[in-house]
């Protein structure tokens, strides 16, 4: 399993004060498939996913992705190698068009000064071309193209909510961080995002973890699931393990 | 991207996907009214006096340093009180390097940006942890540091109230009458505006918004936040330095007292009445706050209102106060936001909206 | 023991003037870079009212009257309106109030140069050294009032109740606290306090619309003190006097000010959120 991981998360420690976030944590995300973390609210979920991305950055443990280790590295240089992230609340750049939004994402792919950017001509102006076209691919593989040109803070929820995955799968990462893309989506909008995340494993082959509250929904869809509570991980496996596991039933119930 | 072509399959065949088309600054029928904005701006001389030329040539030189403080505040959201300062820092180097040096204008010029570039610097670094709007404050705090020190330099080395900058030479042609300047600052102004469109449009324009609209967001999809506040704020000095520098130039002489904080705010106010953000906006602006004395000018005298020159100041800060005011209350975006509504009004009339096609196709 | 005395009168000013910085930053976030100017009006006020033969103790309750009312008015007409918008607004705003009252002070004072009287006549001993009645009120009026600021923000309801929303303006809501009547009598109470500031700065200087400076170099103070923290705003304070002090003895006036923004510019770059402030969180995601 270790061989084919694309992150491999060992033994984080995170805590703020007195407040141990994450008291250990292992977590491996193959290079295939869906990989769900669930648990409680104040379980760690998103305070792991913001250990992988350099927003916090843990006391102790490794997070190795394809092997090099992102620990104390800053968020910028994490997404520059490879890794993809969504927010739980609607982080989208407000003034921005959502296919400016997507764009943003691929800034670091850009090369060449400022003078270049006043002139924009030649190499400019065909990068900006290349990057549009690869943008539109992904707006096509979204269906969201009636709001090309809609600035971000005028769309609905569940359209910013899309655009917030589309944007984290715009850098051409080779791993997705996804924050609760489900949470306040309509029943139809919960279908629509299931695809996507389907098509996105067996299309394009992009392993994901995946924060999701719709336990429903993750046994569904996960190919493997762990289950965080108070910070540790109390259950790993597949959806059968977990929908047996007595821990997680524990912690999701009582 | 197999998969990318499995779903072109998917996608309904009417809608475009002509990139050429969603990059160009200026589509269709705008190209007409721009060619008959240049005819109108090569013919201006013709049609006004010296002293409308003169004012216009002020507008124009505000242009670029209102474009460049938009940049900065209305994109990047960083308010900069220091406008006044980089100004001052273009003028001064300006004037020191011919003074003590001799040396040609377009030397002088080049020296000028860069300087403005440093001092930009200068500040950028200690502002970069800071929230957004603390910049205010050290912007401020460089306004009145810059202008004590340059009129120490002037008491001090200099020993006079201003220093005397010559014309700009080029060859035998000497820069002195109001129409050349006229087409020089033309050009240059539109090279300017060119080049703000340009960056705005450009990965770095975005990232500056993206930035400013959410740093955590904007780190964690791979943009450096130190690097691009850094940027922008560099990029903006030189280039309000570079419009101090010609404003140097076109007085013919540099004092401490022009570039006050009264400056500054004329400058905010410009980009605020224009509309933060929009490159148009900054046009707008400059050319209204600078036409605003002249016009009030008039105004006084049509009215037979006679009133003292210190009243007068005093009644230019009150129009910019009821102006900043008003705008950031009632019409945050601006004369470019009305403009823009205005236009489509008439263009959609009498609908209200665009047709939903070509709403997809913009 | 007079330079002392100097150096306190100018902190003790200054503090005045911080502290409602720091009032209305806690409380709404809001840069007030109109805080030197409306200090000024009230001295200009203050002077107009005694120059008209009102005794001190009518000119000084006008004075704050002035204060308080320009606070609720620019509170109610244009800090409500755009309460939750981005900062940027909220600072632009002020520095259009700034400009606004620079002008109206132009037209109607004509930008003459006043100097207050001292509501006393005598003259005292202190430690050997002769002191006017003015320094008395200056150093007194200052301090006292600083005293007061504390006490009433640490050991009223009011002061508690403004701690809580600058701690969390949700928060405060939800438990019922009125977050908007709060703001206002921030926003009243500072610049209340800014008036008593222009009124003991007329004690000791000239009246001026160049005077407005005291504004900027409280925003010093503040920001060097930390912009969230009272016992920032007296540290700034004294710490923007005696440099301003120092500067102007050793060398001349325009130096003080560039030595402030060097000390500001090195504070920064080492204490980003100033010697007593807090450290804002990161955004969460």
């Amino acid at each position: 399993m270790t061989t084919e991981s694309r992150l491999e998360v060992r033994d984080i420690h995170l805590s703020f004060g007195e407040i141990r976030a994450l008291q250990g944590v292992d977590v491996d995300v193959p290079s295939r498939g869906i990989t769900a973390l669930i648990g409680p609210n104040g379980a760690g979920k998103t305070a792991l996913l913001n250990s992988v991305s350099g927003i916090y950055r843990p006391q102790s443990g490794r997070v190795l992705l394809d092997g090099e280790d992102l620990v104390g590295l800053p968020p910028h240089v994490v997404a520059k190698a490879g890794v993809g992230r969504s927010f739980q609340h609607l982080e989208l750049f407000a003034r921005l068009t959502v296919t400016e939004n997507l764009l943003v994402a691929r800034d670091f792919l850009f090369s060449g000064n400022p003078v270049s950017a006043m002139v924009f001509y030649g190499s400019a102006r065909r990068q900006e071309m290349q990057h549009r076209a690869a943008v539109e691919s992904i707006i096509d593989f979204f269906e969201l193209w009636p709001y090309r040109d809609v600035p971000a803070r005028a769309l609905p929820y569940g359209v910013q909510k899309l655009v917030g995955f589309a944007r984290a799968m715009a850098s051409e990462a080779k791993l997705l961080l996804l924050d609760e893309p489900g949470s306040g989506l309509t029943r139809d909008e919960k279908e629509d995002l299931a695809r996507f995340l389907l098509r996105l494993r067996d299309d394009r082959r992009i392993p994901i973890l995946w924060i999701e509250h719709d336990l429903d929904m993750v046994l569904d869809l996960a190919d493997h699931i762990y289950a965080l509570d108070l910070g540790r991980v109390i259950a790993s496996g597949d959806a059968d393990a977990i929908r047996d596991n007595a821990a997680v039933a524990a912690s999701y119930v009582g | 991207m197999n998969a990318g072509r499995a779903n072109a399959a998917r996608r309904p065949p009417t809608l475009p996907t002509r990139i050429t088309h969603r990059i160009e600054l200026f589509r269709g029928r705008e190209w007409v009214w721009l060619g008959a904005g240049a005819v109108a701006a090569l013919a201006w001389p013709m049609l006004v006096t010296q002293h409308w030329l003169h004012i216009t040539n002020l507008s124009l030189i505000a242009v670029m340093g209102a474009v460049g403080l938009n940049l900065l505040t209305g994109n990047a959201r960083l308010v900069s009180l220091g406008q006044a300062a980089f100004l001052a820092i273009g003028g001064f180097s300006a004037g020191a390097m011919s003074h003590h040096f001799g040396t040609p204008f377009w030397l002088n010029l080049i020296v000028a940006t860069l300087m403005g570039g440093l001092f930009g610097l200068i500040v950028a670094i200690p502002s970069l942890r800071l929230k957004a709007l603390y910049v205010a404050i050290t912007t401020l705090a460089l306004h009145f540091g810059v202008t004590a020190a340059f009129a120490v330099y002037l008491a001090r080395v200099i020993r006079s109230e201003g220093i005397l900058i010559d014309p700009p030479q080029f060859g035998f042609f000497e820069l002195y009458d109001a129409a050349p300047w006229y087409y020089f600052l033309l050009l240059i102004a539109t090279l300017v505006v060119i080049g703000a469109l340009n960056l705005q449009r450009s990965h770095l324009g975005r990232r500056w918004v993206a930035v400013a609209d959410h740093e955590v967001a904007s780190s964690a999809l791979g943009i450096s936040i130190h690097r691009a506040k850094l940027s922008v704020f560099v990029i903006t000095s030189m280039l309000v330095s570079f419009a101090g520098c010609l404003g140097a130039y076109y007085e013919g002489v540099v004092t401490e007292g022009f570039y006050d904080l009264h400056l500054a705010i004329a400058y905010l106010a410009m980009i605020i009445v224009g509309g933060l953000g929009s490159v148009l906006g900054s046009i707008l602006g400059a050319f209204l706050i600078t036409l605003m004395p002249y016009g009030l000018d008039l105004l006084l005298k049509f009215g037979g209102v006679k009133i003292s020159a210190g009243s007068i100041s005093g009644l230019h800060s009150v129009l910019y106060g009821v102006l900043i005011v008003g705008f950031m209350l009632f019409e945050p975006l601006g004369l470019a936001e009305i403009w823009r509504r205005v236009r489509d009004y008439f263009m959609l009339w009498p609908f209200k909206y665009r047709p939903l096609d070509q709403l997809r196709q913009r | 023991m007079l330079q002392v005395i100097t150096v306190l009168e100018i902190a003790g000013v200054y503090a005045l003037l911080a502290l409602g910085l720091v009032m209305i930053y806690r409380t709404s976030r809001v840069l007030n870079l109109a805080q030197g100017e409306l200090a000024i009006i009230c001295a200009y006020v203050a002077a107009v009212t005694t120059g008209a033969g009102l005794p001190w103790f009518l000119a000084i309750p006008v004075t704050l009257a002035t204060g308080a009312i320009a606070g609720a008015v620019i509170y109610v007409s244009t800090m409500r309106p755009i309460l939750g918008e981005s900062p940027v607004v909220g600072i632009m705003t002020t520095v259009g109030v700034a400009i606004l009252i620079r002008g109206v002070m132009v037209i109607a004072f004509g930008g003459d140069t006043t100097m207050l009287d001292s509501p006393f006549g005598e003259a005292v001993v202190l430690a050997g050294v002769e002191v006017g009645p003015e320094h008395l009120v200056v150093l007194g009026g200052s301090w006292g009032c600083v005293l007061l600021i504390i006490l009433f923000n640490f050991y009223s309801s009011t002061g508690l109740l403004m701690r809580a929303v600058s701690d969390d303006v949700t928060l405060s809501a939800q438990r019922g606290i009125d977050v908007d009547r709060i703001v206002g009598i921030a926003w009243v109470l500072a610049l209340v306090v800014g008036a008593v500031a222009g009124y003991l700065h007329g004690q000791r200087a000239l009246i001026s619309t160049a005077a407005t400076l005291i504004g900027v170099n409280a925003l010093i103070a503040a920001f060097i003190g930390g912009m969230d923290s009272f016992r920032g705003a007296i540290v700034g304070a004294l710490t923007v006097a005696v440099v301003e002090f120092v500067t102007i003895q050793l060398v001349e006036s325009h130096w003080a000010e560039i030595a402030l923004v060097v000390l500001m510019l090195v504070v920064l770059t080492f204490r980003p959120w100033g010697l007593f402030g807090t450290v804002e969180e990161l955004e969460r995601v």
